[in-house]
């Protein structure tokens, strides 16, 4: 009699159990989806302020290249600051007693080995 | 009851029927029609965004760079009052607003209106709300230097497809291809993110020219210009051991950012595209082959004590007579009659293979487009006279360059090396893709290279032709050289019209730097040694500075410190 009982309810609770699966399921999927979209948006957003902040990088790069350019450092110096191109004869050369190539530049490290590399 | 229901079933089912056929229209019958048709609604085509990759010189500094601005276009279908507007845009572009007007008027669905646009005009034509009008993200080529370097440089059309120089050489290098992207959009036509990269970049080219040396050459090139009143000069520095250019100017000049105020003639990249008579520069073949050859030593005498010398029905003259002269003071002095003595000895063979051998009459193979290759006769096509006009330098035809590069394997003992432009090629992401080896070949021996360096170390001292191209502290060694200029109308060598020229190397023994510098038409006076070899001291004392070349009547007083 107990098991009947028992057997009615799960049949009784089965039906509404899955269309509450199904419709959680569905609302799921289309919250996620809702989300997913959502984020694409922002992404997207994202994307364009960050291309606009990288075109703004690239014009400061190129005024900072004319700028730095030595037309206008030479004409600031001699002009501005009243500096002039030094003379050869007062200027004293620092030799170091174990001469090598120089570590502070790797520029001048791989022009260094290029030109040995050229005369050897 | 009964018959109630049996309807309604029916009815039901019949509606369900139709749903089903309907779907199976939709999604069997009319799939691919309606799938296109749905895509062409969510989905969008973008072009990517090519960019030029980034121009640099030896120390990193830009050369050439993106500017990122925008261009104009409309739908003329969809403006609505074409007048107004273009009124409107002419006021904001500076164009005229009946070229507009007729743009606008047009027909299709596309056309440029304006391209390459600044930010400021940009947003003031955005902030009009003018209908039919749209944007799209265009790169500019901009040269941060300005005119410096422009011939090496070159420059770029509209579309950014490279014209000139190094723009052009590498261009497929700098650009890369395009490409669409489908990107979704929802109903209003924004764009949802995909995760594509918008932008191509090429790769970026590393210059053996160094900004600062490029600067000192085009400075005193301009003084020059001004100082002898010069129709053209054209000056070249190389590294003599491994044929890095290190700056290659020419004047008259131009500015890349502003093409449309340069004339052709300007644009002309002289060291390399145009020939001229060497004249006296051109001694060194017959002087390196002569000693090579054992024909004469350096003591070997000549009597040019006449101050001519006749050559079939030509007289070959000396600017002063000299006297007795050892074959070393021949190419110190720059004897135009004891030189043609010296290819005499020779013979026209030997002066034709050594000529080659230096590269005269063949491309140097530098980096940058529009090289000549120059005019060497051979022996068989010279006439009765050429034994006496090629050893000193007439009825052949070089380029700055080739001179450069002769002197340089006098420079460097002996080796012919390739002069370049680019050292080295990196992609967007940084890495080295390509780095310049080039070949070398050996033109003299390291003895008769050395003999002969010793030889042109006089030509700066008292007693040679160049006095004024010495530098203070170090050794010059190099040599003058004074051409005529054949005139168009006469056809004869004019005796108003000359080409000034000096090339040499410093420190001579130990050669940091190779040059030459031609000065054409230059007025007042036309010798080399007045008019070119000081413009190479000032330009050599400013470089030996610049790159801590120390001098070397002062050694002894260097600060030697310890790590």
């Amino acid at each position: 009699m107990i098991n009947l009982r028992r057997r009615s309810m799960v049949s009784y609770m089965i039906k509404p159990l899955f269309i509450t699966f199904l419709l959680c399921g569905i609302f799921g999927i289309v919250w996620l989806r809702s989300n997913f979209t959502s984020v694409e948006y922002t992404i997207s957003e994202l994307e364009n302020k960050k291309a606009d902040r990288l075109r703004e990088a690239k014009m400061l790069m190129a005024e900072k290249a004319s700028l730095m350019s030595m037309h206008k450092v030479e004409k600031t110096a001699v002009r501005d600051l009243g500096l002039v191109f030094p003379d050869r004869k007062k200027v004293t050369y620092v030799k170091e007693r174990n001469p090598g190539p120089q570590k502070a530049s790797l520029e001048t490290l791989s022009e260094w080995d290029r030109r040995k590399a050229m005369v050897n | 009851m009964r018959k109630r229901a049996i309807i309604l079933n029916t009815a039901i089912a019949f509606g369900f029927l139709i749903v089903i056929i309907r779907l199976a229209d939709i999604m069997i019958l009319n799939h691919e029609r309606l799938n296109e048709r749905a895509k062409m609604q969510q989905l969008k085509g973008e072009n990517v965004q090519v960019r030029r990759g980034t121009i640099f010189d030896r120390h990193g500094r830009e050369m050439a760079v993106n500017l990122e601005l925008e261009s104009l276009y409309c739908d003329p279908a969809e403006v609505a009052s074409a007048e107004k507007s273009a009124y409107v845009l002419s006021d904001l572009t500076g164009k005229p607003s009946q070229a507009i007007l007729t743009k606008l008027n047009s027909g299709g669905h596309f056309v440029w209106l304006d391209r390459k646009l600044e930010p400021d005009v940009a947003r003031k034509i955005k902030e009009t709300k003018i209908k039919g009008l749209a944007f799209v993200p265009d790169a500019k080529r901009f040269y941060p230097k300005g005119h410096l370097a422009s011939h090496i440089l070159g420059f770029v059309d509209i579309d950014n497809k490279g014209i000139e120089g190094v723009e052009l050489k590498y261009h497929s290098t700098l650009s890369t291809s395009g490409r669409k992207v489908l990107l979704s959009r929802d109903a209003s036509g924004k764009t949802l993110s995909q995760g594509v990269d918008m932008e191509s970049r090429g790769n970026n080219l590393v210059l053996t020219i160094d900004e600062g040396l490029q600067y000192m050459v085009e400075t005193e090139l301009d003084r020059a210009m001004e100082k002898w009143r010069a129709a053209a000069a054209a000056a070249i520095m190389m590294d003599p051991l491994t044929g890095d250019i290190l700056a290659l100017a020419n004047r008259p000049s131009f500015n890349p950012n502003s093409l449309s105020g340069s004339k052709n003639f300007e644009r002309r990249n002289r060291a390399i595209t145009d020939c001229y008579e060497p004249g006296s520069t051109f001694k060194i073949i017959i002087g390196t082959a002569a000693l090579e050859e054992k024909v004469v030593s350096l003591d070997t005498p000549f009597d040019c004590s006449r101050g001519v010398v006749e050559v079939g029905r030509r007289r070959i003259h000396d600017a002063h007579k000299h006297g007795l002269l050892t074959f070393k003071e021949v190419i110190q002095k720059s004897s135009n009659v004891g030189s043609v003595m010296v290819g005499m000895k020779l013979g026209k063979e030997r002066i034709y293979k050594y000529a080659k051998a230096f590269g005269f009459g063949e491309k140097t193979g530098i980096d940058l487009p529009g090289e000549v290759s120059g005019l060497i006769r051979p022996p068989e096509r010279w006439s009765g006279v050429s034994i006496g006009s090629v050893p000193i330098g007439q009825e052949v035809a070089v380029t700055p360059l080739q001179v450069l590069r002769a002197y340089s394997a006098i420079a460097n003992g002996g080796l012919l090396v390739t002069p370049h432009v680019v050292s080295r090629i990196i992609s967007p992401d940084g890495k080295t893709v390509w780095t310049f080896t080039g070949e070398t070949k050996r033109v003299l021996s390291q003895k008769t290279a050395e003999t002969f360096r010793d030889i042109l170390k006089t030509v700066t001292e008292e007693g040679g032709t160049a006095k004024s191209a010495a530098v203070s502290g170090n050794n010059v060694a190099g040599k003058t050289g004074t051409a005529q200029m054949v005139d168009p109308r006469t056809k004869r060598y004019s005796t108003e019209k000359y080409i000034s020229s000096f090339v040499g190397f410093v420190p001579a023994d130990n050669p940091r730097i190779a040059m030459i510098v031609v000065i054409y038409e230059p007025k007042g006076q036309i010798y080399g040694g007045v008019v070119a070899a000081p413009v190479f001291k000032k330009i050599a004392e400013n470089a030996l500075s610049y790159l801590e070349v120390p001098r070397e009547d002062n050694a002894g007083d260097m600060l030697v410190v310890s790590r």
